[in-house]
This record gives C-alpha cells, structure tokens and sequence, in this order.
C-alpha cells in the first residue's frame, strides 16, 4: 500500500469527520498490518485512529466489551473466567504481529477471515460501529456478504465488539488448521455449546478460510441440537449439508481433500467444545 | 597422528569469533555497508514461462525521474556463461547471457533499471513496454523428454565446456550413469525384487538474508563488488567474463553473509551490479525481495527417482537400479553435478555388486535448480532409504538390524567413487574413518528404538511411530577444488589469517584459528581472521561441496606449520639451539632440555626489529586426493493424526561421525540446522505453480518453514572417529544431516500408521491419501 | 518527490525527531538513519529480522509505518549498549552457540528482551510462543531454546546461571 498523508485521529468524533472529509481515498489504521494485504499502489491517506480510547477488555453483566484497538497479544494474555479468545489469540501468525495487530483491524480489514471473525460468530459478538451515527450490530448480519461487509465498515469506525462471557454449561472449540506455527489457514473452524440436563441445548458452528465469509453452518446445528451431549452426537453428525456450500481448496489441497478436512475440524471443535461444557473429554 | 584427548584448542567449543558484533548488530552484512547515494536496481522479470521479446521500448523508463541506466538485452554484450559458481571450466552447460531475447520461466529477467530510489526504480519498470511471443511452456519430466517437445534453449551459442553429453534440443542438459556387475543378474537371483517411484518438490534454502550485492568503481576505475556470496573468486571470474572486463579489473569482497545453504554458490546479481556501476560511474545496490528470491533465485531441484532393488532373504541386497530425472528448471548449472552426487554420494553406502544408475538432468520451464545443502545426495536418500525399510519388512528383519548388516566399513571401497567425478571420473577411494555402527547403536538407545512396535500394534486416533535411516555425503571435492590460506605474525606474537575460505555463518573462519592455533601452540583469539577479498586473501573454491574444514581447514595447518617452522628457527636462534632441540608449546619456543624458553612476542620483535630480521610468514595451498565420508545414522519419533493425516515430529536423533570435531558445538549446530530445515522440507515446504508455471507461494508464511514454536527436541550426538587425511582427523559436518530427516520420517509415517508415502513433502493431504491407500489393502 | 513529514519518538532512549516520508517503514527509517542492526528480511512481518521494541512489545519494523513511532518508545539492538559488557540475552546465545551467520540475532536478542523485561522467568511455552515470529534457518533452535532456558533459570535463581 501506498501512504500519501497520515492524520492521528484524537477523537471518535474527529476520526468520523475525517473519515467522511477524506473519502475514497481514506483508509483507518489501528495497528495497521493489514496494509500489508492492500497490493495496489493508488496513493492513500491514512487515518490512524490507534491513539483513540478504544483499548482494553472491560468485563461488566456476563459481557466482555473489547476496544477495537486492543491488540491480538492483549487478547492472548487477558484472563477471566470464561474468556475464550485466548484461544484464537495463542494461533494468530507470530509474536511480532499479535503485538501490533488489533481485534478490530482483523475483523474490519483482513481478508480472507479465518481469524476472529470465525469465532465471534460462533459467540454471537455484536460490534458497536459509529459513522453518523453510532449502532450496534451482530457480527452475523456483517459477515454474510461482501456487500454487507463493505458496508458496514464504509465510513464507519469500529468502536468496540462485545461478546458474551461464557458460564457453567457452555464450551467453546477453536480449531485453525496450518502448516505451520505462522502459516496460513486451510480450514478455521469455532464452535460453541450450551448443555442442559446432559443434552444439547444450544449449539453453534461457524467456518472460514474457505469460504468467502465465516459462516454459520445452520443445517449442521439443527442436526445437533437436543441431543445428547456425548461423542455420539458428534459421531451422528450428518456432513452432506455441507454439499451445498462451494468450498475453497487452500494450500494446494484437493477439494475431496478439503471437504473431509473441513469435516474432520467441525468434529473436532464440537467435541471440545462438548468436552469444555460437559467439563470432561469425550 | 595426534590423539584427540592431547589437542588443546581444536575439539574445543571455542566460542565462533563474530558472534559479539552480530549480536550487536554491527554493520557487518552486505546491505549494511552499501554508501548512502548508491543507485537503486529493479528487475523487470518475465510473466511468461517461455516467450520470446518480441520488441522492447525502454526510451520512456529512461526518462522518468531518477532513472540512471536501463539494461537489457539491445545495450548490453551478449556472452553466454554459466551461473554456477563451481570450478574452471565448469562441468555445466553454458547457457545463459546477462539479458536474453528470450525469456524461459516466469521470473527470468527481462530489464533492470537503475534509479535514485527504489520506488522510481519501480515506476520504470512500469514504463518499459514489452511485446512477446509466448511460446508453449514446458512444466514436467514427460514433457521436457518427448518427441517435438519445445526446446527451451534453442540459442546457437549454448555450449558445454567440458566433454560431456549436452542435448538442448532434447531438452537434456547432462546425462550420468554407471554400471557395475550384473544388475539384471543381481534381480533374477533375488529373493524378492521391488521397483518403486519417489518424487521431491522444488524446495528454498530461506537464509533469512536473501540476495544482496551492490558495487561501485574505485578511483581507479577497478569494479568493487560488495555481495553475498559462497564463492567470491568464482564470482569474480564469472563477472570478468560475463562483462567482457579483464578478472585483474574486478575485487569481491564477501563481508558477513547471512546464510547460504547453497544458493550463493551462484552469481545472481553481481553482474548487473557491476554493469550499472561501470556505465553509470555510481556506486549501484540490488537486493531482492522475498518473493523475488523465491521466484528467481536457486532452488533445490525437484527428483523423480526410480528405485529397484533385488534382495535375498538372508539380508543381502543382490542388485540396485537408480534411475534419475532431475529438474534443472530454466538454466542448466549444477545439473551434471547435482545427479553425480545422487550417486556417488549415496551408493556407496550398502554393499550391493550388481549396481545400475542412469541420471538425466532435463530443462524445464521453471526455476533454476541450483546448489542446496545435500546436493542430490538428499532426494536420493529419500527413495533409498525408504526402500531399506521396505526391504527390511519383506524379509521381516528389523531395518536398524538390515542396516548395520549391509553398510560399507573403514576399508572397503566402492565403484562409484572413481565412476562418478564431476565431468570426468571421481578419485578411488578407500573409507577411512567411519563410526557408523556406533552412530546406529548411540541414537537408537536416544530414541528408544526397543520400545518400538509395528503399525498393526496401533489404535486410537493419534499414532506414534519411529524410523530410521543412515547416510553419507562427502568432504570436498576431490582432485579439482583448491583452497589456501596465508598467515603473517604481529609484534605482539598474534597472527593475520587470511583465507580465501568462505565463512556463510557456518563458523568457518573460527574453525580455522582453532585449526592454525593447535599447529602453532597457540589460542584462537590469537589470530585475526580475514576471508573471502579477492585482492586481499589467497584463493579458495568458496564454501560448497562440504570442503571448508575438509579442504581449506588442511590448507591453513599445512600454512600454520611452515610458519611454525619459521618460528622454531628464530625461537632455536634466541635460545641458542638446534632447530630440533627445540618445540612450540603454550605461545612459546621451549628448549626441549628445560633450559629456556621465548615467547612468540620475542620472537616477532626479534623478527621484525631486532636481527636477522624477516616477516614470519607462509602461504600453502591444498588439494585433496579423497571425499572422506562422514556418516550419520537419524531417528525419528512421530505422530499421526489418522483423521486428517498431519504429521507432527515428537522426537529427532542425529548421531554424527565428522571424525574429530574441530568446535563440537559449532558441529552441533550445523547438524541441528541440517535437520530443521530437513524436516520442513519433508513436511511442509515446496514450490506451488499455477497453470502459467508462476510460483504461487513466495513468502515465509505460504511456503512454511518451521519456527522455534513448530521445532521438536533435537538431540545431536557426535560420534568420533579419525579421518587420517583431514586436519586433526575432520572431516565433513554442514550438509549430511540434511539427508536424513525425509526418508527417517517417512519411515516413522509407516511405522507409525502403516502407511508409506513416496511423494515429499508429506503433507497431510499425502498422508491421510496413503492411509486411506492402506486401508484397502 | 517524497513528501517528508517531521515526526519524533524516543529512540534508545533519547528523544529524536526525523523527517520521514509517510510511505516508509520504520525499518526503513532506522536503517536510513544508521540504526543498521535492524535487518531486512522479508518485508512481511513473517521473519523478525527487523524486530525492534516498541513501547515495551516486540514488533515487525517492516510492518510499522515511520509515523506509527510518534510518541512511542523505540529500542533497536543499538539500544544494549556497547560496552565491554553484552547484555546477559547477547551472552546467552554466544555461549550456547546460537549464533551462526547471526543476521537473526539482533532480532532474536530484542524478542527475548521485551519477553524477559515483561517476565523475567518464563516457561517453555512461553518461549515457544513469544518467540515464534523471530525466524532462523542456521541453528534448527536447538540452541536459541536452550539460551532462553538458562536466561529463565538463571533469573530464577537470582541472577546465577
């Protein structure tokens, strides 16, 4: 990416108006690797908003408020009960880059999304977005398209993202499939659980890397849901609903290949997740 | 022969001599040293993988601001030469010219541009429009080789030194082979016989600093060359020819190097760097970028290997075929080579009578294949190791049992080694030193071999197994490489070593104080090492071919003790002796009666300033007579994942016989290297092309080699022996260890899920495809 | 022409301002201004040659604009002094071997300082994990893992290896 102008950004307020002033030519940094992904060389000018008051990790009523400006390697260190993006911190590239990469840049910038992204969908994280005006949205209704991602974050500053803290009953699974430690993601996978009276209460299960957008497997859910809360739910779990998404083969695999891949990783973090619930392993 | 136990400073672990400054980041590297207003260069490099320019308009590039000089094939002289950097006349097909009309894979260069900062340097390029014809490219073994297959250097000028096969109208760049005994004789008497195909990827040596040189003219017009290189005096001689210049007009100098592993055996950028400082009188700096050393730099070249075997079922192995197609991608240096030393580095190593081995080097549109840690020795242990093991289970011994049985021993000889020389047949040797069976016995007690059971003992998702595999290299190259060495004594009784040896990070110039110190009866710290300055230090052929401590050690103790000589005779003077009533020990001529002694500081102020005045000092030079082998037997301990097929080493083994270890840890430390960079290249690494022949993965994330978070325990353990010819009884130790991790993995896949892969890198896609293929059986 | 912006952070230190294109890197930017133990590597935050310690955390200097720095705290290896004494990280890798063409070293020895600084004892999986982003292609690690143990061990121990 090409830097024209660079302006430090002190307010909310300020960023939105410069943000609008600037217009096409605008682009938002926090802690700014995912320049590294914009390969054309059209001049840009820069907003850094990374001096806003826009980090850290409040926990308050069962919900974690997380500033978009709060880096990987926080999210990796911060601890409390039912915390969880731990977990997808501790997989994220490399120590260089959790230090300076930012929850909210992976979310708002870096495509293709096999990060943060995957696992806020799986936990119902809603994202607080201030342009003209501030709102609240679920990360569901920006990560299903292109269009709606684009327009989401188009003059618009993301301010926090919320996620809820997870209690007794309730596991997450996290699973990013690499060659290595730094590698790129073939399949993301995140799933979470809610167990009562030993069956399935609540089961959610999302995929990235390849797919354009990580996406909720629905069909897959409902197949799950009411079981019981066991390896056999797992074993049971029926993958042809899978055939109807268009898979993309990363890292010179096979599509036959990464179908089974895909299916093997949603087992995996169901089962973890189950296990984390259940507070056992299956 | 002096014992081991009686040396003072060599098998010590003297700490490497540079590290403080490159700790401290000193300005030691070739970029750190590059002046302020030096000229930026940029390539434009082909998108095709086989077109010819058609018409190329540079006039608006040279106009744009800052733009100093543009090259490319109109403005320079056309004069075919070979890249390799290997001796003189090189056993490889010359075939390349600074800028061609034709262009033969996608990152061939098609014009520089040299600019006042880089980014002007880029926005040139995008001004220099190009017409070209593309031409059908050639991508694999069966292409290359078929009747009517384009030819990929069809110029009229490419020619091969030396007298030996060059077809480039069929695509074939070398050709090697060997017979001896009865190979179909060896089949037929056979118990069980086996023919089976092995592939290697196309793989990247990844030293963290990639290509680098920048050069400028000095106030008299000579061309100073700054670079990164394993073989400056090479590189020297190349650049002479390569510019049409006389070699007395050129100096490299090789400051630090960060890392090499082989692919600085090469001049990459240094002519382009010379050019544009000779037309533009302006000191000129190229680096690439990562993906540029990807795409253009030297690979490790990619193997189809077929292996056929005969054994009996009393373990002896009565026959052995090797048939070998090597990519060389694009340009053909290292092809003839690379082959020779699957053979001659790798037969050699089972007693087998009846031996076939038939190599071709093919051209392809792709990258160059070029020198890499192993050099051929490596894709070849893959299938012939693999093949032990298959072996073993057939006759149903135990592989580690199957081994220690049928490897050569000190005393033994083998064909191979007079058969295959580089261009012409090798030197017969006899092996020397050799500990391998000790190597076998040490590293299977470190992994716990005993413990191990056959893969039909396995459940469970998750499965561990362990394998093995042994090998050899070789310590130079024997006959035609030539390294030498000068030291001159200070006042202070300290020491100037100058080597032509090249030191890429390996230690070597540390190793060769130790080396020069135990002669002299000296320290280390003793001597002020300097390498690698064409003007500066003597000749040598440049770090390649595992000769540094074979070859330039033995060059710089034979200098050590003509010094020493000089120095016993002033010490005999001053103590009033006979020269042979005297020795060296501790720094110091000591009578041998006990009745004085001098120290070396006397010795040189005498010297210098006092009587009989000279300048102590001596040059030798050394060419050696053998390869001696060291010898490696590796271990693995794996686990795989039967679900999805990934592999995760758990355990790694090197037991190592270098002969003496001149600096055990420096020793160490090229094994664990060795090893690391084995088993990404066995997991995870290799070249991935989209249907235009354009490498699609050229950056350390998407090609994946292993950081400190994804290495398993390494545990190297040094085996001595003594290799009579070699400095101190050393012999090889930076390139074996590369061989083992590739078939020691494959080997623990099977042990481990009863699943044999024979197409590296085992990723998991290849694994879990083998164990679903061993499902149905 | 470049557009040269004045900007100043603290530097080793000491408070510096620098005329900084607002297209270049910080990598870019030390190296002009002779802080040349900042290496070049990669250019995409893969290889932590080019590490450097910014407000207390190791980071990419390729992947931080120059502008980036305003205000913060940098140190670069130049920032350990050059006395007679190494900084016990430098001795460490000496004594163990870990270095070998040594062009990762800088870049190691400032991972492993704002690791230690932040935790003077870690364990084994912290130093996997925190030095993960500082690549090496000459040593396997074998010997840079070992260094970092003895550094946590000796810190454990007050300060005796």
């Amino acid at each position: 990416m090409k830097i024209h102008d660079f302006v430090f950004a002190t307010k909310i307020s300020e960023a939105c108006e410069l943000l609008r002033k600037t217009g096409e030519s605008a682009y938002l940094i926090a802690g700014g690797t995912s320049t590294f992904f914009v390969k054309s060389r059209a001049p840009r000018n820069v907003i850094d908003i990374n001096r806003l008051p826009l980090k850290g990790i409040a926990k308050k009523d069962g919900v974690f408020k997380i500033g978009a400006c709060t880096t990987v390697n926080e999210l990796m260190k911060y601890k409390a009960a039912g915390w969880v993006l731990n977990r997808v911190a501790l997989r994220f590239v490399n120590q260089q880059v959790r230090n300076i990469s930012t929850i909210g840049g992976n979310v708002a910038k870096v495509f293709y999304w096999c990060d943060f992204p995957v696992a806020l969908r799986v936990l119902e994280g809603t994202l607080t977005l201030t342009g003209s005006a501030t709102h609240r949205v679920k990360i569901s209704e920006v990560f299903h398209n292109i269009t709606a991602q684009k327009a989401a974050f188009k003059n618009a500053i993301l301010e926090y993202i919320e996620i809820p803290q997870l209690t007794k009953g309730m596991g997450f699974g996290y699973a990013k499939e690499t060659r290595t430690s730094e590698g790129f993601s073939s399949v993301t996978a995140a799933a979470f659980v809610q167990v009562e009276h030993g069956l399935i209460a609540d089961v959610r299960i999302a995929l990235g890397a390849v797919l354009p957008f990580p996406l909720r497997m629905f069909d897959l859910e409902a197949s799950l849901k009411g079981k019981k809360a066991d390896r056999s739910a797992v074993e049971g779990m029926n993958f042809q609903k899978l055939d109807k998404y268009n898979l993309t083969p990363r890292e010179g695999m096979t599509p036959e290949y990464c179908r089974h891949l895909v299916e093997v990783k949603i087992a995996d973090v169901v089962s973890a997740a189950l296990a984390e619930a259940t507070g056992g392993s299956l | 022969m002096k014992p081991v136990e009686k040396m003072k400073v060599v098998h010590q672990s003297v700490k490497k001599i540079d590290a403080p400054a490159l700790s401290r980041g000193k300005h030691l590297f070739t970029g750190d040293l590059t002046p302020p207003h030096a000229l930026h260069i940029k390539m434009l490099w082909s998108p095709h993988a086989h077109a010819r320019i058609k018409s190329i308009d540079v006039r608006a590039a040279e106009k744009m601001p800052g733009v100093k000089c543009v090259l490319y094939h109109g403005n320079v002289p056309r004069i075919i030469h070979c890249t390799a950097g290997q001796g003189y006349p090189e056993p490889s097909p010359y075939d390349t010219v600074m800028f061609d009309k034709k262009v033969r894979y996608v990152g061939d260069r098609v014009a520089a541009v040299a600019a006042e900062t880089p980014e002007q340097a880029l926005d040139a390029l995008d001004a220099i429009k190009v017409q070209y014809e593309v031409l059908e490219p050639v991508f694999d073994y069966d292409a290359a080789l078929r009747d009517g297959a384009p030819v990929i250097h069809d110029e009229p000028d490419a020619f091969v030194p030396i007298p030996v096969p060059y077809e480039p109208k069929k695509n074939i760049v070398a050709k090697v082979g060997m017979k001896a005994g009865d190979f179909e004789k060896g089949m037929r008497e056979a118990d069980f016989t086996f023919d089976q195909t092995f592939e290697t990827p196309y793989a990247q040596h990844c030293p963290i600093e990639g290509y680098i040189s920048w050069a400028q003219l000095d106030p008299h017009g000579r061309i100073v060359i700054t670079t990164s290189t394993q073989v400056p005096f090479h590189t020297r001689r190349i650049v002479a020819r390569t510019l049409d210049v006389p070699v007395q007009k050129i100096r490299v100098i090789k400051p630090r190097i960060g890392g090499g592993f082989g692919c600085k055996q090469e001049m990459l950028l240094e002519d382009v760097v010379a050019m544009v400082a000779l037309r533009t009188r302006r000191p000129a700096f190229w680096a690439l970028t990562r993906a540029e050393v990807f795409r253009s730099g030297r690979t490790r070249h990619p193997m189809r290997l077929r292996l056929r075997y005969g054994v009996k079922k009393n373990g002896d192995i009565s026959a052995i075929g090797l048939d070998i197609i090597n990519n060389t991608g694009a340009y053909g240096g290292h092809g003839l080579t690379v082959m020779s030393c699957s053979g001659s580095k790798v037969l050699p190593l089972y007693h087998v009578e009846n031996i076939h081995f038939d190599a071709k080097s093919i051209y392809t549109n792709l990258p160059v294949g070029g020198a890499y840690r192993g050099f051929g020795a490596t894709q070849a242990y893959f299938g012939v190791e693999s093949m032990v093991d298959v072996m073993a289970e057939k006759i149903g011994m135990d592989p580690l049992r199957f081994r220690k049985r049928n490897h050569i021993v000190s005393g033994e000889s083998h064909p191979a080694f007079e058969a295959l020389g580089e261009g012409k047949p090798g030197a017969p040797m006899t092996i020397g030193s050799c500990s391998l069976d000790e190597c076998i016995d040490k590293g299977a007690r470190e992994i716990g071999w005993d413990r191990r059971t056959p893969p039909s003992a396995k459940t469970g998702r998750f499965r561990r197994g362990i394998g093995m595999s042994i090998h050899m290299q070789g310590s130079s190259v024997p006959e035609i490489d030539m390294g030498a060495a000068s030291i001159k004594m200070n006042d202070d009784g300290s020491f100037n070593l100058h080597v032509g040896a090249t030191d890429l990070g390996t230690g070597s110039d540390t190793i060769l104080a130790q080396i020069a110190a135990e002669e002299l009866a000296t320290t280390a710290d003793k001597f002020i090492v300097y390498s690698s300055d064409t003007d500066m230090t003597p000749f040598d052929k440049g770090a390649y071919a595992s000769s540094t401590t074979y070859l330039s050690g033995e060059a710089v103790r034979k200098t050590a003790a003509k010094v020493k000589e000089q120095i016993l005779k002033v010490g005999a003077e001053m103590l009033h002796k006979n020269i042979d009533e005297v020795d060296v020990d501790d720094a110091h001529v000591v009578a041998r009666d006990g009745s004085g002694k001098v120290s070396y500081q006397d010795i040189a102020l005498r010297s210098l300033y006092e009587a009989n005045q000279f300048q102590i000092a001596a040059i030798e030079s050394h060419v050696t007579h053998k390869s001696p082998p060291p010898f490696t037997a590796h271990f693995a301990e794996v686990e795989v994942d039967m679900e999805t097929g990934k592999v995760r080493v758990l355990k790694y083994v090197a037991a190592v016989d270098c002969g003496t270890a001149i600096n055990p840890q420096l020793s160490e430390g090229q094994t664990e290297g060795a090893v690391l960079n084995g088993i990404s290249y066995a997991l995870t690494e290799e070249y991935r092309f989209d249907e235009s022949g354009k490498m699609t993965n050229p950056s350390f994330s998407a090609y994946n080699i292993f950081s400190l978070r994804d290495k398993p325990e390494i545990k190297t353990i040094l085996v001595p022996s003594y290799e009579e010819t070699g400095p101190f009884g050393a012999k090889s130790v930076s390139e074996i260890s590369i061989n083992g991790p590739m078939p020691s993995i494959a080997n623990a896949i099977y042990n481990a899920a009863g699943a044999r892969v024979y197409q590296a890198p085992f990723t998991q896609e290849r694994v879990w495809r083998a164990i679903q293929e061993s499902k149905k059986k | 022409m470049m557009k040269m912006k004045k900007i100043s952070f603290t530097l080793n230190g000491v408070e510096k301002e620098f005329e900084i294109d607002p297209n270049e890197r910080l990598l870019a930017l030390l190296r002009r201004n002779g802080y040349k133990g900042t290496k070049y590597g990669c250019l995409e935050g893969a290889c932590g040659a080019c590490t450097v310690i910014m407000d207390g955390k190791a980071v990419a200097s390729c992947l931080v604009f120059a502008f980036q720095a305003q205000g913060r705290s940098i140190v670069t290896i130049e920032g350990l002094g050059d006395g007679p004494e190494l900084h016990e990280i430098q001795q460490a890798l000496i004594d163990e071997g870990a270095v070998q063409c040594g062009y990762c070293t800088p870049g190691m020895v400032l991972s492993a300082k704002a690791m230690f600084d932040e935790n003077p004892t870690p364990d084994e999986e912290t130093i996997k994990v925190q030095m993960d982003g500082n690549l090496c292609r000459c040593t396997g690690y074998e010997k840079i893992w070992s260094a970092m143990k003895k550094v946590s061990a000796s810190h454990r121990n007050g300060g005796k290896r």
